[in-house]
């Protein structure tokens, strides 16, 4: 058994009392100075050390359970004593063991809760919320994106970031009119072409829609040029971009709120951005395939090419799975060829050999 | 007592201050004994756990910070003790999670709908939203502040607070609101009373903390801020509104024929309203230095009017070196990072936007500990140490033996902690 001095405070009051301890397998007891009579007896099981010990530095021990007793002392062989006597003295206040309940119940709860409102509310939410959004304020976003998204996909800045040959334009602009008139969307259309190698196309808020250059190069022909067009027009006059900007905007802020301050503004606007990624989802695109074969049919355009970019992007796919990124999201390109070749009713043409060869090269400057 | 209070010490002192000061605070008083190099390590391990665990980790990290500086706090020769755990405010952000998250999308998408539906109220949507957000930070810093009392204990004896958190949150929005109205004269009013809101539903065992603060007093730090923002404000826009008539225009000289001519016209331009906006310029420069001098002015004010059973204390705090700490952890660091960072970066890139695409994850780990990491580390090493040591130093306590008398109060604590507070972002101090 072995004696030391300490100070003890009784959890009542913060007055100090000057003390020896004594440690043995029954614990520790705190005895007045003199030995004369017992003020407190701690049971071996429920000695702890406040913190981790410092050798040579002052420690501090506290009783298990309501824990406002405490003893200071500053004697390392005492240190060894407590060890050999009290199997618990390193263990945590209050521990896992009593906070793993809540955690998993309100861990499973809060769990639940950010599923439903990925998956349930938000995409219900965006999809009422994107019929309140005002005409001119859903413009002046797409104009924006439509902007950045060119900036962020254009090869350098001093090359023309839309390309607009003025045969190029018309051509284009000849499409457009083939098509516009058989989607129900009464806001404006604005088609432009980026100067960009990549093989995609995009539908904007606002009914902008990006086509990129290398997607000119890659189609065989205008039809399957105009069949993409069409599948765009598809997801504009679902209001599909809008949608897809809203559940974003409430994805990044949610994202921000889990990760918390520490790294909230950066990795939430990451994670936004791989939301964005991750484009429209099956259903959308499925829709948006619907609105293009009816466009093709009622235009009267054959849809064969357009059902062959399918096989076409099938093939490049293993070498640049990231320019097909968007692609990719998309139901299977073989169900999707034969779907198209199945439906397609067209026989025409679009566009004239001449103005296929402007729209073509679009993006040459002489 | 005393020598086991010596040892207490660890046989680290700190000895930059003045000598009187130095006995008075040993003689009684409080001592801040934390070292960078320990707490450098702590922020680091704690930097790299969080990156590791999708920022899980932050609970636990925040209480390791906490642990460190109640820990290092000396008050009367014993330390302070921070029993608050990181399963508590992990919990505390899962609740959050669990109940707020989805009311703030409902509330956000009520605010979107309203807006849109019937942009003729706008305003008034607005000015709801904000300050029923206003309400709720106020009401989540009033309950953080709980979570933290109760989990300070002193020799055995635990801290703690009464008083509600709507009431003082209500409170908070409508001295904001008259500040609005007073056009800042109500500041001090409503800052005393807030203040004292807070100190005396502050407990230490049973006791409660006294405030002897006074509004006059505070005015006499705040008018020179008032007065400085208000003329620079009133002479920008004096100078808005006489623009047509004293000066030069713009819109005439985009008129101009010739580039030279345009060009001579523009210097002019600069010059003449440059030249005459340097006076406001001036006045709001000063009118922000005088407000950070109120802003830790108010620091030492608070130390001077708080008290503890009858004891009290008296501070000296010099405010100059306080925004000094300020400076050189989050001016400096920020100006170097600045060069280091953007020079390349214009030099190499022209006419880039910064993304992520190119260089990737480097660039990303680059940009993450810039804002994340380094902006810990200063914080802490350069601006919570220094200024917690000068606190300390040049805080007196007079009748130090009153705070033996205080007797443990009921515990009444919360059972998990600071979600909202989490959620709002706003814990910036990361303590």
């Amino acid at each position: 058994m072995y004696v030391f001095p300490a100070r003890y405070f009784d959890g009542v009051t913060a007055r100090p009392t000057d003390v020896a301890i004594r440690i043995d397998a029954d614990g520790v007891r705190v005895q007045d100075q003199d030995s004369s009579g017992i003020l407190a007896s701690w049971p071996a099981n429920d000695v702890r050390l406040v913190e981790r010990p410092r050798r040579g530095g002052e420690m501090r021990l506290r009783r298990d359970g309501d824990g406002a007793e405490r003893i200071l002392f500053s004697d390392d062989r005492a240190l060894t004593d407590l060890r050999a006597n009290c199997p618990k003295l390193n263990r945590l206040q209050g521990g896992f063991r009593n906070s793993w309940r809540p955690i998993l119940i309100w861990g499973s709860a809060a769990a639940a809760s950010v599923a439903f409102i990925f998956f349930v509310a938000l995409p219900f939410m965006a999809e009422r919320a994107a019929g309140w959004i005002p005409q001119e304020v859903e413009d002046d976003l797409g104009t924006r994106v439509a902007d950045q998204m060119a900036g962020f996909f254009a090869r350098s800045d001093d090359e023309p970031r839309f390309c607009s040959s003025p045969a190029g334009a018309i051509a284009l602009q000849r499409m457009v009119d083939r098509l516009r008139d058989e989607i129900d969307y009464e806001g404006a259309l604005t088609v432009r072409v980026v100067s960009t190698p990549e093989v995609n196309a995009f539908a904007l808020p606002g009914g902008q829609i990006l086509i990129f250059e290398g997607l000119l190069n890659f189609a065989k022909d205008a039809e399957a040029v105009a069949g993409v067009l069409a599948h765009e027009l598809g997801h504009v006059e679902h209001r599909h971009p809008l949608e897809v900007f809203l559940k974003n905007a409430g994805a990044g802020a949610i994202l921000g709120l889990l990760l918390g301050d520490v790294s909230g503004g950066a990795i939430g606007v990451i994670g936004a951005q791989l939301y964005l990624r991750a484009s429209y989802g099956q259903e959308a695109e499925r829709e948006a395939d619907a609105v293009a074969l009816r466009v093709l049919n009622a235009s009267d355009i054959r849809g064969g090419t357009y059902a062959e970019f399918f096989a076409q992007l099938r093939e490049k796919h293993g070498e640049q799975t990231g320019a097909l990124a968007m692609f990719s999201t998309h139901p299977g390109h073989v169900e999707r060829e034969a779907h198209v070749r199945a439906e397609s009713s067209g026989r025409g043409t679009v566009l004239s050999a001449e103005d296929w060869d402007a729209l073509r090269t679009i993006c040459e400057t002489e | 007592m005393t020598d086991s209070m010596n040892a207490g010490a660890g046989g680290v002192v700190i000895n930059d201050g003045p000598g009187e000061l130095q006995t008075a605070s040993k003689a009684g008083g409080i001592e801040f004994h934390g070292e960078r190099k320990p707490l450098a390590r702590l922020v680091i391990k704690n930097m790299l756990l969080t990156i590791v665990t999708f920022s899980i980790y932050r609970f636990w990290a925040r209480t390791n910070i906490r642990k460190y500086y109640w820990g290092n706090t000396v008050l009367l020769g014993d330390r302070l003790e921070y029993t608050g755990r990181g399963g508590e405010l992990f919990i505390g952000f899962l609740i959050v999670m669990v109940i707020l998250v989805p009311v703030s999308i409902v509330y956000n998408l009520l605010e979107v709908f309203l807006l849109t539906r019937y942009p003729d109220v706008g305003l008034v949507v607005t000015i709801v939203y904000v300050v029923g957000f206003i309400w709720l930070i106020n009401f989540a810093f009033f309950r953080a502040r709980r979570y933290r009392l109760t989990r300070t204990a002193w020799r055995g004896i635990h801290a703690g607070q009464t008083g509600s958190g709507a009431k003082y949150a209500t409170h908070a929005v409508l001295w904001g609101l008259a500040s609005i109205v007073t056009l800042g004269v109500s500041v001090p009013w409503g800052h005393v009373a807030l203040q004292r809101y807070e100190i005396t539903n502050a407990l230490f065992g049973k006791t409660a903390f006294g405030y002897a603060g006074q509004a006059r007093e505070v005015f006499r730090l705040w008018w020179p801020v008032l007065a400085l923002l208000g003329m620079a404000l009133l002479y920008g826009g004096v100078l808005f509104f006489l623009k047509e008539s004293i000066g030069p225009s713009w819109a005439a000289i985009e008129q101009l024929e010739g580039p030279e001519v345009a060009r001579v016209a523009r210097m002019d331009f600069l010059a003449f309203w440059g030249l005459l906006l340097l006076p406001g310029l001036v006045l709001w420069c000063l009118g922000i230095a005088f407000m950070v001098r109120f802003r830790i002015a108010l620091i030492r004010y608070l130390f001077n009017v708080i008290s503890l059973a009858r004891a009290r204390f008296e501070s000296t705090l010099s405010v100059w070196r306080v925004v000094g700490f300020f400076a050189a952890a989050f001016v400096l660091p920020y100006a170097v990072l600045g060069a280091l960072i953007g020079v390349p970066l214009v030099l190499l890139d022209p006419g880039y936007s910064v993304s992520f695409g190119a260089l990737g994850f480097p660039i990303f780990l680059i940009v993450f500990f810039a804002f994340f990491g380094l902006p810990q580390l200063t914080a802490h090493l350069l601006f919570y140490v220094p200024l917690m040591r000068h606190i300390t130093e040049t805080l007196t306590l007079e009748n130090p033996e009153e705070i033996e008398t205080i007797v443990q109060g009921v515990r009444d604590d919360p059972r998990f902690g600071e979600g909202l507070v989490d959620a709002f972002s706003f814990d910036v101090g990361a303590i």
